[in-house]
């Protein structure tokens, strides 16, 4: 079958959007490089897991596959799209390469913001997202006692859930010092209210500490584990002198926030929008439709607000693809599900509340391993930035961001060095332009395919 | 509980049923040596390619994002190692 809008990503916004598509009357396609529908936040529990009481993000993907299923959409899961030109995606799929000539809807989530610090690369010191998923998909914690450090909300369920599975959660770390406006961003709703009290609760009695205003400088290993090295932070974030602590764990899990996942939108002719708060780029789009400007593109979640959360993503899904299904010939419903305005409000509060820091990459040691795919470290990026403040210039120079994961992990590095090097603003450094394919892909796929 | 085994770096692991082969990786304690000594999962989602491995004779194969199936054969290092 041939979609007429494929929807790319079957998290909470990839599956709102194709559902609302679907129920419109539109044929549509939704592929996601994982072999299950759900996205991180929905991941559903697997084997073993299953048996144990899935959680409520669980229960709610539950539902929207469901939904998914009632609406007619094609789901083609373990599909890699690793090229998007206006009208045509290249996919990659165990059944063989494939082109879908459609209209697309990007639903490409986040990946996680890690400010690189010396033993960063150690096996043990995983993202936060990383922790969430084996913990959802198979009910395990990621050591017995695990370290939670960085920025933002996110650390919250991430610690209650491993104290949840029976880990030791020494501490959680973060790095801002929590005033009125993350009291603001907790209060901004009951059932955000109800949230977070029940991970404080978690960590309470636990007897798990919050440290507000530290950050982790140093991470060695030991014969038994890691060693991670504390410090108090100022209020910009700027590591202060004197005290420090050492926690020993055998697991750090690091998060400091989402950088929404821009490469195939780039690649389909989509214009990037700066985010003060967060210091990074998303797809810029006309809210409520998702439209991005290019033709035929649409984008909805965190690709579009990486502090958007479920309930955003999910609504801002359904918006994009009633607005995709109208202007492809389908007849959506009067009424959308759904309201956005108290989540956009929420996710408002979230990037106020935990803005990304400058100061934060003064820990970046010059020998610290930045891009990780490369082995280019700190030093090297900082050298290039006194030659250059364009980041596809220091790119170049330095090998940073060409690797496997095509700077999907170390941009957010890159520019902030950069930026900070040259002393100019870090909008002003620019971002990696994509190349395709945005995904390593096998030979036998790209000579079969059309994209230049 | 399912269990089956599967092969990694030459030794045999055993491993349940829908676990990913990442979370095999980890429960065995394997990290692979050589050239990309150390690595191993980091972001969990199929993002950074930490986890990487040969799997069934597919090289960058993330673990991250495979089913386990028994008889499975994984190489961990670098690919020019095997003998």
């Amino acid at each position: 079958m041939t979609p007429a809008l494929t929807v790319i990503g079957a998290g909470p916004a990839g599956l709102a959007a194709a559902t609302a598509a679907g129920e419109a009357g539109v044929a549509t396609t939704l592929i996601d490089e994982n072999e299950y529908l759900g996205g991180q936040y929905y991941r559903q529990p697997r084997g073993a897991a299953q048996a144990g009481a899935a959680g409520r993000p669980a229960r709610a993907g539950a539902s929207a596959i469901a939904a998914l299923q009632d609406a007619g959409v094609d789901s083609m899961p373990g599909a890699t799209a690793y090229a998007a030109a206006a009208g045509r995606i290249e996919v990659d799929h165990r059944a063989g390469r494939r082109t879908l000539s459609s209209a697309v809807l990007l639903a490409c989530g986040a990946t996680e913001r890690v400010v690189p610090v010396p033993g960063w690369t150690l096996p043990g010191v995983v993202t936060g997202g990383a922790a969430q998923a084996l913990l959802k998909m198979h009910g395990e914690p990621v050591g017995q006692r695990v370290l939670v450090a960085g920025s933002g909300p996110f650390l919250l369920p991430v610690a209650a859930a491993l104290i949840g599975a029976g880990a030791k959660v020494p501490a959680v770390v973060e790095a801002q010092r929590l005033g009125r406006r993350a009291v603001a961003a907790a209060c901004s709703s009951p059932a955000v209210m109800r949230e977070a009290a029940g991970h404080l609760w978690a960590l309470t009695s636990a007897r798990s500490r919050l440290r507000t205003g530290w950050g982790v400088v140093r991470i060695d290993q030991r014969a038994r584990g890691l060693c991670v090295e504390v410090a108090r932070l100022d209020h910009t974030g700027a590591q202060l002198p004197g005290k420090t602590d050492s926690v020993d764990c055998d697991a750090l899990c690091l998060s400091d926030g989402f950088i929404p996942s821009v490469g195939l939108a780039q690649l389909a002719g989509a214009t990037l929008r700066f985010l003060p708060g967060p210091r990074t780029w998303a797809v810029g789009t006309d809210s409520p439709s998702g439209a991005t400007g290019a033709e035929r593109i649409w984008a909805a979640g965190a690709c579009v607000t990486p502090w958007s959360g479920a309930t955003l993503s999910s609504a801002s899904g359904e918006l994009a693809g009633r607005a995709a299904a109208a202007e492809l010939g389908g007849s959506p419903s009067q009424r959308s599900r759904s309201s956005i305005g108290r989540s956009q409000s929420l996710a408002r509060r979230l990037e106020r509340a935990f803005p990304a820091r400058a100061a934060w990459y003064q820990r970046t040691a010059d020998e610290v391993t930045v891009c990780r795919c490369e082995n280019v470290d700190a030093g090297t990026i900082r050298e290039a930035a006194t030659v250059s403040a364009d980041l596809n210039a220091v790119k170049r120079m330095t090998r940073a961001g060409m690797g496997l994961c095509q700077g999907r992990t170390c941009q957010a590095s890159v520019a902030e060095l950069t930026a900070g090097t040259a002393g100019v603003p870090i909008e002003s450094v620019g971002h990696f332009n994509a190349r395709s394919p945005d995904r390593p892909t096998t030979l036998a796929a790209l000579a079969g395919s059309k994209a230049g | 509980m399912t269990a089956f085994m599967l092969e990694i770096d030459g030794q045999r692991v055993e491993a349940r049923a829908a676990d990913t082969v990442a979370v095999v990786l980890l429960r065995a304690g394997i990290v692979p040596s050589g050239e990309r000594s150390g690595r191993g999962l980091f972001c969990g989602m199929g993002s950074c390619y930490e986890c990487h491995a040969v799997v069934d004779g597919v090289p960058l194969t993330r673990t991250c994002m495979t089913t386990a199936r028994p008889g499975m054969r994984i190489w961990t290092r670098d690919p020019c190692e095997r003998s």
